[in-house]
């Protein structure tokens, strides 16, 4: 048997990664159910434009082909930005399931990226093959950036993606001091459905409502990126844009880091 | 024999309706979180109707359909969603039972436990959201109400009831593949995405589509074939054959159950 000692950090941590590849297909049924889910979800909205763009050529300022893109986009950004498998984390803690992994030789931040990869990395592979089989039935124009702004667009999406894994691990924390936790990660899950959901943009909403929504991280976990690769946004507003994402993830993490010191002082492994 | 249905329908409800007493004070219990729900539940429901309502700005016909149309076609899809969440939310969490051995105890109990199991925790908090949406649903519809005869207002009626009973046939369909596989949690959710793309007419979907939506997997029978009966519109699938497919699958459905409920073999008790 391989002592864990002798295993380096890095092959420790990739053995977490294929780990978390097992676990996903354990359950191929579910697992199937999922990513069907994710298609039928796409289907919908690219049938209801597509039916829409029969009347009209223009869409709250959207095109057919930027339209089409924008659904598109939000299929990919909803698996590389939102999938996660955090959402366990407050039930580990409050369970005092987590204990399991806090007595291990393994640096908990760490494991967690190596998890969230694992859950992305097979997202990404699953939504490639979805979108090719999507414009295989649609045959879609989809709209291209140059280099420079896809690039752009990769980097804005990394860090939606740090943002969201931030956020995720403040609402594991409520685990510290309460069970109740599913409440507002289903209200959360709600907010983020519309404001970087795939069947309609945020466009929609009144001016008053988009702006007080810019004042929240919500538009950053997709909404945002789409606009950037759709080539909306200006060389400043695209300053604005980097320079609000990586203000929310510092606030974000360290405030993450005061509550979790703080809940880990409160932590009484219950049940364990 | 009358006499004795009456007494066994009493022992259900007093099952029932202790039940629910237990469902319903467990959500005033957490009462935070079901706030948090049901303000979630109704962002849902709004924005969904606000884009209904924007959308008129930009089309004028939606496959046939005004977009004042489109929104009765929603709403009979959500009217019939909620419902059978209020009461069929125990199929949600089916699978714990079966992997935990849990199922073992219905199966002891003098009680049907397919009725223990679908209807055991109905959820209030759907039952609070059902109420006020559906009294702003008919007053959103009430000129297709006023407008339609009472024939049309019958057929509606006899439409909904069916479609609850689709509803329902899907549920048990979602237990037998959690007797059998103990994978149940994305197969309702895929339900509940499959029946989503029926809150706009399924006619807006390709031929091939369309076909499975009414037939294979019938939630265009359920939520698209009543809202076009509402309107006064031309039935996608007649008023006979649509009763007679909700009936055929209802009853399939039970079928399907008992099959399945054989080969429960107790795996994690």
């Amino acid at each position: 048997m391989r002592n864990t000692q002798t295993v380096s950090p890095l092959l420790k941590y990739w053995l977490i990664f294929k780990m978390y590849w097992q676990n996903l297909l354990t359950y191929p049924l579910n697992f199937f159910f999922w990513r069907f889910r994710q298609f039928l979800s796409t289907f919908t909205s690219l049938t209801f434009w597509s039916v829409v763009y029969m009347g009209t050529a223009d869409a709250f300022g959207y095109d057919r082909s930027a339209m089409i893109s924008y659904i598109f986009l939000t299929a990919f950004l909803q698996s590389v930005i939102q999938s996660t498998l955090l959402n366990g984390l407050a039930e580990d803690i409050y369970t005092g399931v987590i204990s399991n992994s806090l007595v291990k030789p393994l640096k908990l931040g760490v494991m967690w990226i190596s998890q969230e990869l694992a859950d992305k990395s097979m997202n990404i592979f699953f939504v490639i093959c979805e979108s090719l089989l999507l414009i295989a039935l649609f045959h879609p124009q989809i709209y291209f950036p140059e280099l420079a702004q896809l690039l752009l667009f990769l980097v804005a999406t990394f860090m939606g993606a740090i943002l969201l894994f931030f956020i995720m691990l403040l609402f594991g924390t409520i685990g510290f001091w309460s069970n109740e936790t599913w409440g507002i990660r289903f209200l959360f899950f709600m907010m983020m459905d519309f404001t970087a959901g795939k069947l309609y943009p945020l466009d929609i909403l009144p001016a008053t409502v988009r702006n007080i929504l810019f004042l929240t991280p919500f538009p950053y976990l997709a909404y945002a990126q789409t606009q950037l690769f759709l080539g909306k946004y200006s060389g400043a507003q695209t300053v604005e844009l980097f320079a609000v994402l990586g203000g929310w993830i510092v606030v974000l993490a360290l405030l993450f880091r005061v509550v979790w010191n703080h809940g880990m002082k409160t932590y009484g492994a219950v049940g364990r | 024999m009358i006499h004795k249905a009456l007494r066994r329908a009493g022992v259900y409800w007093t099952v029932w309706s202790t039940l629910a007493q237990y469902a319903l004070a467990a959500t005033f219990i957490n009462r935070g979180t079901t706030l948090l729900f049901l303000l979630g539940k109704c962002i849902r429901f709004g924005m969904l109707l606000f884009f209904l309502s924007v959308i008129k700005t930009t089309v004028q016909t939606f496959s046939g359909y005004t977009p004042e149309q489109v929104v009765v076609f929603f709403l009979t899809y959500q009217f019939l969603d909620t419902l059978a969440q209020m009461f069929y939310r125990g199929v949600y969490v089916f699978s714990r039972k079966v992997s935990s051995g849990e199922l073992d105890f219905y199966l002891s109990k003098p009680i049907q436990p397919l009725f223990r199991i679908m209807t055991g925790e109905p959820d209030f908090i759907d039952v609070i959201f059902f109420i006020p949406t559906t009294i702003i649903s008919i007053y959103l519809i009430r000129d297709f109400f006023l407008q339609a005869s009472p024939a049309m207002l019958f057929v509606y009626g006899v439409l909904l009831i069916n479609g609850f009973l689709i509803a329902t046939a899907f549920h048990i369909l979602i237990l037998c593949l959690g007797v059998i596989t103990v994978q149940v949690d994305n197969a309702v959710m895929l339900y509940r995405d499959i029946n989503t793309m029926s809150r706009f007419p399924v006619t807006i979907y390709p031929e091939l589509v369309r076909t499975i939506l009414l037939f294979a997997v019938p939630v265009g029978l359920m939520n698209t074939i009543p809202a076009q009966a509402l309107l006064g519109r031309p039935l996608s699938v007649t008023f006979w054959i649509t009763c007679a497919v909700g009936g055929g699958f209802f009853l399939l459905s039970l079928k399907i159950w008992n099959w399945a409920i054989k080969r429960y073999t107790g795996a994690g008790g």
